[in-house]
């Protein structure tokens, strides 16, 4: 089998501003939205990790691009590491992304194959970086809120490797690395999100999901953030079969 | 085993304080390349003398010991790393018992307590057991290990359509036991009433088993559970609780039964589940409850039934633990831990972020997970050994050094403990004062 790097043809967005809650989920209501054959994280028996983000991307970004703010909705998954690339430090299964410019969501769709929810012009993401909140609203309603809850976060310098498995319609399974570097405070505290039913949640029962997230992590107010996507592959063409000595 | 890629092992030297424990629990590839990159990880703190992790004991004394690291140094430290909380680990008495228990009975049980594994000094033990707790309707079902007793107690128990409701900072043990029993599990936010309610409001229908599980003493942050407000809770609801109190049998309480007679449900609890390694100095557990539930118990938890019995020798030295527990012996043990305590968290609470602790697992927050490494390994440096615990058993941005205070310690000891971590406070950047 031809040998594939999954760190080929990287793509660099910058970013200066990222909220990512993450909420506790139903396992089994988690594994209605993961194609076979990934498997959600556990944090203790029955309990798997739902992802709420809001990302402002700078404009410019692939040379064209205006400024975009983008909203996605994640499901922590187990990751893959027979892939030849530094040990992640978590892995995703995007189950939806919005976003305030069509162009970007067309891209995302075609060319990073992740399902996005149809742009409209009333989708609102709005940003209150000094005080680390965030909402997310459309002409349907309010999609969540998010704020920070901790009295003094610190920011650190940070980077780290990751993992999506992505695939559109009847795309099969691709998998796409993914680094990350930026200023970025992480802590564990109950409190700070709000999500609201709305169609952005592509169908995800929020009875099965927390009042309220376990886990916060926060860029400073304005940060100078690069996430580089690495193209696509299909998870088969990276799943060799080896001989193991055991 | 396949060879890890040079650029997977290279980032693990170029990042090695980025890695958690957490990063090497899952993969979904059908070869375990999490087994190679962990061993990467060890070998890279090794290589860079940083790999102070389970060291080697050479030599164990109540309060100091030996230590063989992984790169080969000897190291004298002073422990509180260990749950010897009362020093009967090495009680001459207790050595005596169990000495004499080794030679009538051998090295092990070999057999199934339910089958020929059973003898005497087994029985001696549990009639220690229900006499130190003055619960003549108990019985006591013995377990070769602690984390035993919850997973075969909750799995015989909990039957399929059962409901479990745990306190959300359980031991691995209740999680592992929940998830063992294969019933339906809920989570209460930790030591939130209020949570509980909710959960015992949701799933109590009358036609449902309940059990509530939770500690004692939990001891990732030190701090007590609310057992007097659970068990009312539970009640109102017919539930059944089920209270681990591994860190705190034989300590808290007026007679060392455990916080359930500190906070006055001793007889009121179903499940009372105590761990023989901690404050008895030995290894095993055991299980207090109504004489027919522990006789239901020792036939249908699996992993007593099909294991081998708790060892002899132990039992016999176990017995004379809790005789001398339950004696002035113990009265004396248990004021010198509180008094110890005492001391250390008053030498220490102006200098650090003490968090939630107000027990004898003290804990002093640094915060960073990347200074794990070097942090724990400059404390056994300079002759100090803790037991530290960061994210994933610990909230993110939380970790702490956790220092297990026993009535050995001495006072000399106790300074010198609270010296060597205002040092490592100022080298590491997490004490409060400028001292």
């Amino acid at each position: 089998m031809t040998r594939i790097d999954p760190l080929a043809r990287p793509i660099g967005w910058s970013f200066d501003f990222e909220m990512v809650f993450l909420f506790e989920i139903a396992v089994d209501e988690a594994r209605r939205h993961l194609p076979a054959p990934l498997m959600p994280i556990e944090l203790r028996p029955g309990v798997g990790v739902l992802g709420i983000g809001v990302q402002s991307l700078c404009a410019g970004n692939l040379g064209e691009l205006p400024e975009v703010r983008e909203i996605y909705c994640t499901i922590a998954v187990q990751p893959q590491l027979s892939v030849p690339m530094p040990t992640p430090r978590f892995a995703v299964v995007p189950v939806i992304i919005a976003a305030t410019a069509p162009s970007f969501l067309a891209r995302a769709r075609e060319l990073d194959r992740l399902n996005a929810m149809p742009w409209t012009p009333t989708l609102d993401i709005e940003l209150d970086r000094a005080g680390l909140r965030a909402r997310a609203a459309d002409d349907r309603g309010p999609i969540f809120e998010l704020w920070n809850v901790h009295e003094q976060p610190s920011f650190v310098d940070a980077e780290m490797w990751g993992q999506e498995f992505v695939g559109v319609d009847d795309d099969p399974l691709y998998f796409q690395a993914w680094h990350w570097r930026a200023r970025k405070a992480e802590y564990q505290r109950r409190g700070g999100g709000r999500l609201h039913p709305h169609p952005f949640f592509a169908g995800i029962d929020l009875d099965a999901v927390s009042p309220d997230p376990y886990m916060q992590f926060i860029t400073p107010p304005q940060t100078d953030g690069t996430l580089t996507l690495f193209a696509p592959i299909p998870l088969a063409n990276i799943q060799p079969r080896r001989r193991v000595q055991r | 085993m396949s060879a890890l890629q040079p650029d997977m092992a290279r980032h693990i030297e170029d990042n090695f304080d980025e890695y958690t424990y957490d990063m090497f629990m899952y993969n979904m590839s059908p070869d375990p390349e999490e087994v190679e990159l962990f061993s990467k990880w060890l070998e890279v703190g090794t290589t860079r003398r940083l790999n102070s992790f389970a060291p080697v004991r050479l030599c164990s004394r109540d309060t100091s010991a030996t230590i063989l690291r992984a790169d080969g140094r000897e190291l004298e430290v002073l422990s509180f790393s260990g749950y010897n909380y009362l020093g009967y680990a090495r009680h001459p008495a207790v050595i005596a018992s169990a000495r004499a228990a080794l030679e009538r009975y051998g090295l092990g049980a070999a057999s199934s307590p339910i089958i020929s594994g059973n003898c005497g000094a087994h029985a001696e033990l549990a009639r220690a057991l229900v006499d130190f707790f003055k619960l003549p309707s108990h019985g006591v079902s013995l377990f070769s290990s602690g984390y035993a007793v919850n997973l075969g107690t909750i799995q015989a128990f909990a039957k399929p359509g059962s409901q479990l409701i745990l306190d959300d900072r359980v031991h691995m043990s209740l999680l592992d036991g929940a998830r063992l029993a294969n019933t339906k599990i809920a989570y209460f936010e930790h030591g939130n009433m209020r949570s509980l309610e909710r959960q015992l409001d949701k799933h109590c229908d009358g036609h449902t088993r309940v059990l509530v599980c939770v500690e004692s003493l939990y001891s990732g942050d030190g701090d007590f559970g609310p057992l007097a407000e659970v068990v009312a809770l539970a009640k109102r609801y017919d539930a059944y609780t089920l209270v681990d109190e591994a860190h705190a049998t034989l300590v808290a309480g007026a007679s060392g039964r455990g916080v359930c007679e500190q906070q006055g449900v001793l007889g009121e609890v179903d499940f009372y589940v105590m761990t023989f390694s901690k404050a008895f100095g030995g290894v095993g557990g055991a299980l207090l409850a109504k004489r027919s539930m522990c006789q239901y118990i020792d036939w249908y938890a699996k992993c007593r039934a099909f294991s081998c019995a708790l060892d002899p020798a132990v039992a016999g030295g176990l017995r004379r633990v809790v005789e001398l527990a339950g004696s002035d012996d113990g009265d004396r043990r248990r004021a010198r831990l509180h008094a110890n305590v005492a001391y250390l968290r008053e030498a220490l609470r102006e200098d650090f972020d003490l968090g939630l602790s107000t027990s004898w697992i003290l804990t002093v927050l640094y915060g960073e997970e990347r200074n794990t490494v070097q942090l724990n390994s400059y404390l056994q440096e300079q002759g100090l050994d803790v037991s530290p615990l960061q994210f994933p058993a610990v909230a993110k941005g939380e970790a702490r050094l956790r220092l297990f205070v026993t009535s050995e310690h001495t006072r000399e000891q106790l300074d010198t403990a609270a010296a060597i971590l205002r040092d490592a406070g100022r080298r590491f950047g997490f004490i409060s004062t400028g001292r």
